[in-house]
């Protein structure tokens, strides 16, 4: 039986576990505070990550033929999947995120992300990049991904598969003139966008934009999660000592605004530490991406490295002040069963591509 | 090209981790102490401690305004109304768009007579367990709330929306506890919903859901045991205790005043200065000046005592910074500064006294005022002005506005309101003859019942005469003919200066305020003509005025012009108290105290502990001891303008005044004023009647009899001449 487990990439493995169990144990001082009895959000997420693991332990034991033989069926699984929650969706606070199956929720715009990944790459691989009706195809899928999840409304989610497609695309070594094109194409669209932008977004962006208005309720949680940020010092408050934590100033802290409290409590170092981990990751993709040896490996790995890059930067300046609030979760730390899942199939995928194209760098852990 | 594209992101990657890095480093270990100072005072916090206010007491220690517990009925939004959480938990579970509206509607329906038992299908719940377990905990408030197995075993929430109105059961049994009707009730709860779901704050929104919202006040001590008793069938229902200003009559409302809050530009002046708290939440930096600071529906003095003594009777509030401690997860206090109780304010009033005062002009029907003073000190032992209004109720709309109708029990006759003093004035008029040698205590005046002519200047008694008089006479007879004669021997300047130094024109010092009244003279005379005459250039330039306004004025004007001057007319309306002149109760109270003791001008005072103000007029002794004879001989003496009304067994010395207001109706201002007992005067009296039908001393002469009557009674005096008092 444990044979069958022999192929783990530590690589890859330890700085997602740690991540993840970082995650974990600030859920778990979140929910603390959260009333009493607190809400089970470090049960439910413990449950997640064993579920996790599993998945990725059984993953990675996948061939990458395997793998792009799996990526069509997946992706029109996902799409399907995006398609059901708009219409049978579970609403909660105006919009239609949730597909309530049985005990738990799911969340068909994390599926996609692992899905689109393993996918698009495979449209255009094999120098079909390099034909602009491979490349509209491409990006008529990729408008199609962005508005299923735009209209849900999760703007946030649906604006992180835009960059991962570009960079794609470019690597996959698209012309020039048709890559200007697109991106003319994207400014034209923006505007567009605005306007169906429903109000709290708009207040959000302007919130951003001018922290004298709406000093109460979004730029609120702006400016707590900067003074706890700031707070933490250099080594924290201590764990579960967090002061912003204890008194309920920080908003979605087990969720959006985690980074905030792991700076607080654990400090510079703390901060310090997720970002090293979830940046190594991102680096250690694109050395993969550098060293494979096939070119749906490479864009998979690029893929990964722009997610990971994407929604940890994303985040991490939303946290800091430095990005307008927009619900994207930071990768392996924020509470959440559909997210922690995806982010894993990421790792598994990575793992995969690793595993095909670099045997010799890769440190394979077999267990006897 | 696909490894240059690698190799750019690898180099955005990092150089946007180094961004993100430096960043932490900028917040985490430059800027350190800065967000570590924010953060702290987030735990801080700081509670206001309200200072009771002061208590007014009489001389004797009788409370006249004090604090007392009242009850008021309150309700808790969150806890009384089931429909706030049960649409909450609609909008989380099953998605219901507007739930509030969907029930609201629902209600709707119930009231039209739809009873319908059949429960409303809400669909499948996200969290069954949540809702178990919301159920569990507070039955009653998710009692219309029910889950149910459908045909494929999962679990279906149904509403069963008639239970969903328990709370309107709670309210009629309110309604029937306190008395009060059912749907005027509700309509207090439906406004006091509709404002708190429609604050656009969520902190505050929650805020006010949670904490007690008044619907009914001041609802009495056995009312609210009767709620408590029943506090379990009453659900989201509490009593508040709330401390009320209670005030002990109608005699005392405008002595003391009441409560008001805060104006609008007292907010707005003290909120700038950060005077203003909130109840709820106040900034830290609000600790420093707590003292001085008013929560924004404080009370304070809008008038009388309440209003002079503000400073002293509100006190100052206290507060106490807490800091939110990690350990224990509580409060402790870092910090306290005691809050500081209202001082409480003794004064010159005896209760009792001024509710008899109060309850003679009611009986005799008299709008007017009674003033009862101590010659010696000035301390005022009674003040009272007929009608009057009750403190307690002066909050009350309905009741506010029949105040601002006739007879404007709201005006405070005693102090603040001057009128014609009549004869009341011969007092003065005689002590400046006296004193300035134009008459002496033999000389004698003829009265033919009127002065030079019979046209104008008639004596009171005309067409009848009082013959010969003195001035011991006159002043028992309150003859105007001698005193007619005794103007007319005196220049302008001489007999005003004698007004002005019995404080005739002058205000009174009293705490609370008085008018100053108003004295004539020739410089107002002057300017009085030339205004008009202004004014009436004015007019015919400006054109468009009738012709019928033009004449009027053209005739007015010409008296002034015949008399713009001063001349004997107005020295003789000055004597016997007419004319422009208007004293107020008050100051003629002032005015006969200068007799009773010995030649002083005391100032009128109200406070106890304020120090006593007086000042010696150039008077000789021999020329008061004349006057008191003849005021003497006004109760003692048949023929004396008050004898019999009851004031000679407290051997009182009283002048009378009548002063026409409209000679057709026989309509007067009808005044007594004196002092008891004749040998060491302990009290100086004051009745005044507004507009009343009759003399001086038939209307207001019996009033003074009963309120010394109360007076020598409660001081239990019987020394010399005081010998006749009878109990009462």
């Amino acid at each position: 039986m444990l044979r069958r487990f022999r192929r783990i990439d530590l690589a890859v493995f330890l700085p997602t576990l740690s991540a993840s169990v970082v995650g974990l144990i600030f859920i778990a001082s979140a929910s603390k505070n959260m009333g009493s009895p607190p809400p089970p959000y470090y049960e439910r997420q413990l449950l997640w990550l064993l579920i996790s693991l599993l998945s990725y332990l059984l993953l990675c034991q996948l061939s990458i033929e395997r793998l792009k033989r799996l990526a069509p069926p997946l992706f029109i699984s996902s799409l399907l999947l995006l398609l059901i929650v708009l219409i049978a969706g579970t609403p909660y606070r105006g919009a239609r995120r949730w597909l309530t199956l049985g005990w738990c929720n799911i969340q068909p715009s994390e599926f996609m992300k692992v899905s689109f990944i393993v996918f698009m790459p495979l449209i255009i691989i094999d120098g079909k990049a390099r034909r602009l009706k491979n490349l509209l195809l491409f990006f008529g899928i990729t408008s199609v991904v962005v508005l299923l999840v735009a209209v849900e409304p999760d703007l946030g989610t649906s604006l992180v598969f835009l960059p991962v497609a570009l960079l794609i695309v470019a690597t996959a070594g698209a012309k020039k003139r048709h890559l200007l094109l697109f991106l003319l194409l994207l400014c034209v669209a923006a505007p567009v966008g605005w306007w169906h932008l429903r109000p709290y977004q708009k207040r959000r962006v302007l919130a951003f934009l001018d922290p004298d208005i709406n000093q109460l309720s979004d730029n609120y949680q702006l400016k707590q999660a900067k003074v706890a940020i700031g707070s933490g010092g250099l080594f924290g408050k201590g764990y579960g000592r967090g002061t912003h934590n204890a008194l309920n100033l920080l908003p979605a802290r087990h969720t959006d605004f985690i980074f905030s409290l792991v700076a607080e409590e654990w400090g510079f170092s703390g901060s310090l530490l997720v970002l090293g981990l979830l940046f190594s990751l991102v680096f250690l993709c694109l050395s993969t991406a550098v060293y494979a040896n096939s070119e749906y490996t490479r864009l998979v790995a690029v893929g990964v490295a722009g997610l990971l890059f994407i929604q940890t930067t994303v985040n991490v300046a939303m946290n800091l002040g430095l990005a307008p609030i927009t619900g994207i979760p930071l990768p392996f730390l924020t509470y959440g069963g559909s997210s922690t899942l995806s982010l894993w199939g990421i790792a598994s995928a990575l793992s995969l591509v690793r595993l095909n194209d670099a045997p010799s760098l890769v440190r394979i852990h077999r267990a006897t | 090209m696909g490894r240059s594209v690698i190799l750019s992101f690898t180099v955005v990657a990092a150089l946007t981790f180094s961004v993100l890095i430096l960043n932490l480093v900028k917040m985490q270990i430059v800027q350190f102490e800065y967000y570590s100072d924010i953060a702290e005072r987030k735990r801080l916090r700081i509670e206001i401690i309200d200072a009771p206010r002061g208590t007014i007491y009489d001389r004797h220690g009788t409370p006249l305004a004090f604090d007392r517990a009242s009850y008021d009925v309150a309700l808790i939004l969150s806890e009384f109304d089931p429909t706030l959480a049960i649409a909450d938990l609609l909008e989380r579970e099953v998605g219901v768009r507007n739930a509030i509206g969907v029930l609201d509607s629902t209600l709707f329906l119930y009231f039209l007579g739809d009873r319908s038992t059949e429960p409303i299908d809400c669909g499948y719940p996200k969290n069954v367990k949540r809702i178990l377990r919301l159920k569990e905990k507070y039955p009653v408030k998710y009692g219309a709330l029910q889950l149910k197995e459908d045909r494929s075993g999962r679990l279906r929430l149904l509403l069963h929306h008639g239970l969903l109105y328990h709370h309107l059961g709670v309210l009629a049994r309110l309604a029937s506890i306190v008395g009060v009707d059912f749907f005027e009730l509700l309509r207090r709860v439906e406004e006091i919903r509709e404002r708190v779901l429609s604050i656009k704050n969520a902190y505050q929104r929650r805020y006010e859901m949670s904490h007690p919202q008044t619907i009914l006040e001041d609802i009495g001590r056995r009312v609210a045991f009767e709620i408590e008793m029943e506090a379990e069938n009453l659900a989201g229902i509490v009593v508040v205790e709330r401390k009320r200003r209670a005030y002990r009559g109608k005699a005392f409302a405008h002595l003391i005043g009441y409560l008001r809050r805060l104006n609008e530009e007292e907010v707005k002046r003290y909120g700038e200065q950060g005077l203003i708290l909130s109840r709820a939440y106040n900034p830290l930096d609000s600790f420093n000046r707590v003292e001085d600071a008013y929560f924004i529906d404080d009370e304070v003095g809008a008038t009388g005592v309440e209003a002079v003594c503000e400073r002293r009777l509100r006190g100052r509030k206290g507060a106490q910074l807490l800091e939110y401690d990690l350990l224990t997860r509580r409060y402790r206090i870092l910090q306290r500064i005691e809050p500081i109780a209202g001082e409480d304010v003794y004064l010159t009033i005896d209760a009792g006294l001024q509710e008899k005062a109060y309850q003679a002009l009611e009986e005799a029907g008299i709008v007017g005022a009674v003033v009862l003073m101590k010659p010696e000190t000035g301390e005022v032992i009674a003040m009272v002005s007929h009608p009057s209004y009750d403190p307690n109720r002066i909050r009350e709309a309905g009741y506010y506005r029949l105040l601002l109708k006739e007879p404007y029990p709201l005006l405070e006759r005693a102090s603040r309101s001057a009128y014609a003093p009549g004869s009341t004035m011969k007092i003065v008029a005689a002590i400046a003859g006296l004193s300035e040698g134009i008459i002496d205590e033999k000389t004698t005046f003829r009265c033919r019942g009127y002065h030079k002519t019979p046209k104008a200047f008639r004596c009171w008694v005309y067409p009848k005469a009082h013959g010969n008089q003195n001035l011991s006479d006159a002043l028992a007879h309150s003859c105007n003919t001698f005193f007619f004669n005794l103007a007319d021997g005196m220049n302008s300047h001489q007999l005003l200066d004698w007004f002005r130094r019995f404080g005739i024109g002058e205000r009174p010092s009293i705490e609370t305020g008085a008018t100053a009244g108003f004295l004539p003279t020739p410089q107002w005379k002057r300017r009085r003509y030339e205004s008009l005459k202004a004014r009436l250039k004015e007019i015919q330039k400006e054109g468009g005025v009738s012709e019928r306004r033009i004449t009027t004025l053209r005739r007015r004007l010409a008296i002034y012009r015949d008399e713009r001057v001063w001349v004997p007319g107005d020295n003789r309306s000055l004597v016997i108290g007419q004319g422009a002149l208007l004293v107020s109760p008050l100051q003629v109270a002032r005015m006969v105290a200068v007799v009773a003791n010995g030649g002083f001008l005391v100032e009128p005072k109200i406070l106890l502990d304020s120090p006593v103000r007086r000042k010696k007029l150039p008077i000789k002794g021999r020329h008061l001891e004349t006057i008191k004879d003849g005021m003497w001989r006004v109760v003692s003496e048949k023929g004396g303008t008050a004898y019999g009304k009851g004031l000679k067994r407290f051997s009182a010395c009283a002048k009378t005044g009548t002063a026409e207001v409209n000679k057709r109706r026989s309509v007067n201002h009808a005044w007594i004023v004196g002092f008891a007992p004749k040998k060491r005067p302990e009290v100086v009296f004051v009745v005044f009647g507004e507009r009343v039908k009759g003399h001086g001393g038939e209307v207001a002469g019996p009033i003074a009899a009963k309120v010394l009557g109360r007076f020598f009674k409660d001081i239990k005096v019987a020394t010399g001449d005081v010998k006749t008092i009878q109990k009462d």
